[in-house]
């Protein structure tokens, strides 16, 4: 039973689809590690237009207790942007990339409570593979200074973390789209986030949270502590 | 050993499948984690894309943890410019996603059987006019021995084997999204390689697989 559930993990996590993740989560211990998938909602309005952007995507993650003080986090993916709405164009055919890390840092702990801050940027490109053209670069910074409780429950540990947050979403429309070298940039980019974590058992992390940061954005990550 | 079996096959079907390599291949113990950078020299014949004979390269910064004293995870990632000789005021923006499972088969005293699975994708978007975009994808699994040799803090890991090694090229043609696209059909060959670690901490790794041509990978990095 267990050595299945390792399994089905590692498959989710080395089989996911498409993606766009984000990391930012409770502190880890030292040395701990954790890999996983993440699905993420992202819905924004933009600055200079009316438009805006709403999209899911999914991807693979990876976070490591380099130190009892410091998180490291990665996320990765390349693979077709499935989880895009295809209604936007008439045949929807692109390659998804992602490329992002960040680091936490705790800044205080007292008891079960630790306050920490972090930083994370991440990548991604989508490359258009008709005629259209349209591929698309985003970026984004979050930065988020969140206060974390951890609960012993029945044997086992659920973090509930919550706290303010700066997040920045930029999309460029490269040179050969429609829309020649412009870009989009995120408005409200002050909001917060709160989230719950819970291992189950040894080794799976189930994660939910929420950001807002103009409108609500869910997400949800399932990993495999190892 | 059927669960192993069936776990070892379920990854393998699993990394050829989806995702997965540049990284180190030697296997870390449970518990251990490192995290570096990788450098590996590509050159492949694929037919359907001329010029015929491709040479290419990748380099990843990469973070690899062992587990359950079998098991070893990788994942690999960069965002470079890199020249692009159609303008060289453009330089193509470069993302490489990559990763790969070693897995530890059979132990007997100080060697290991061990298999390992890799995976990468290289997109290079070119933003000048002539839109020569490139994309590689590299599949490879190599079965070795390996060897570890201990003095004090530091030890010395040998490994050799074969390795089948799949390669795919894509360049795209002026202004359009037709593309050329070949592949390598030469995929077999051997890897041998070396890992060193110094002060239990810091790793280089030499790696030369020779599947067509030969193909060497540097790596250095720090393990916790």
């Amino acid at each position: 039973m267990y050595r299945a559930a390792v399994i089905l993990i590692l498959a989710l996590t080395l089989g996911a689809g498409a993606s766009r993740a984000e990391v930012v989560g409770p502190l880890l211990a030292a040395k701990e590690f954790e890999v996983g998938v993440q699905y993420r909602q992202t819905r924004r309005n933009f600055s200079e237009s009316e438009s805006g952007i709403s999209i899911a995507d999914a991807g693979v993650t990876a976070r490591y207790g380099l130190t009892g003080l410091t998180t490291l986090s990665v996320e990765l993916m390349a693979g077709p942007d499935i989880m895009r709405s295809p209604d936007d164009y008439d045949s929807y055919d692109h390659q998804y990339y992602l490329v992002g890390a960040g680091l936490q840092m705790k800044m205080l702990q007292r008891a079960a409570f630790t306050a920490h801050f972090g930083i994370h940027y991440a990548e991604s490109f989508v490359f258009s593979n008709t005629e259209d053209q349209r591929h698309r670069k985003q970026r984004r910074v979050d930065i988020v200074l969140a206060g974390q409780y951890d609960i012993a429950l029945g044997g086992q540990w659920v973090s509930v973390f919550a706290g303010p947050g700066y997040f920045f979403f930029r999309q460029d429309y490269l040179p050969d789209a429609e829309r020649r070298g412009t870009y989009d940039e995120s408005e409200d980019n002050r909001g917060g986030i709160a989230g719950v974590s819970g291992l189950i058992g040894r080794h799976v992390v189930i994660q939910f949270s929420a950001v807002y940061a103009g409108l609500l954005q869910g997400r949800a990550m399932v990993s495999l502590r190892l | 050993m059927i669960n192993r079996t069936v776990g070892i096959l379920l990854l393998l079907a699993v990394s050829l499948a989806g995702t997965s390599s540049g990284q180190p291949v030697a296997t870390l113990d449970s518990g251990e984690t490192e995290a570096g950078y990788a450098h590996r020299w590509y050159e492949r014949d694929l037919e359907g894309h001329p010029p015929q004979q491709n040479q290419w390269e990748t380099a990843a910064l990469y973070l690899r943890r062992g587990a359950f004293g079998w098991l070893t995870l990788a994942l690999e990632g960069g965002l470079w410019n890199v020249d692009n000789e159609a303008d060289p005021d453009r330089p193509y923006r470069r993302y490489v996603v990559g990763g790969g499972v070693s897995i530890r088969v059979w132990r007997y005293r100080d060697f290991n059987l061990a298999a390992a699975f890799q995976f990468s994708q290289v997109q290079d978007y070119d933003p000048s006019e002539a839109h020569f975009h490139k994309r590689t994808t590299s599949l490879a699994s190599q079965v070795f021995i390996e060897r570890a040799f201990h003095r004090g803090r530091h030890a010395l890991t040998v490994l050799g084997g074969i390795a089948f090694a799949s390669d795919t090229g894509r360049t795209y043609l002026w202004g359009t999204q037709e593309y050329l696209e070949g592949e390598s059909s030469d995929n077999v060959g051997a890897t041998v390689g070396v890992e060193g670690i110094v002060f239990d901490h810091f790793t280089a790794a030499f790696n030369l697989r020779y599947v067509e041509y030969p193909q060497p990978q540097l790596a250095i990095g720090v393990r916790f």
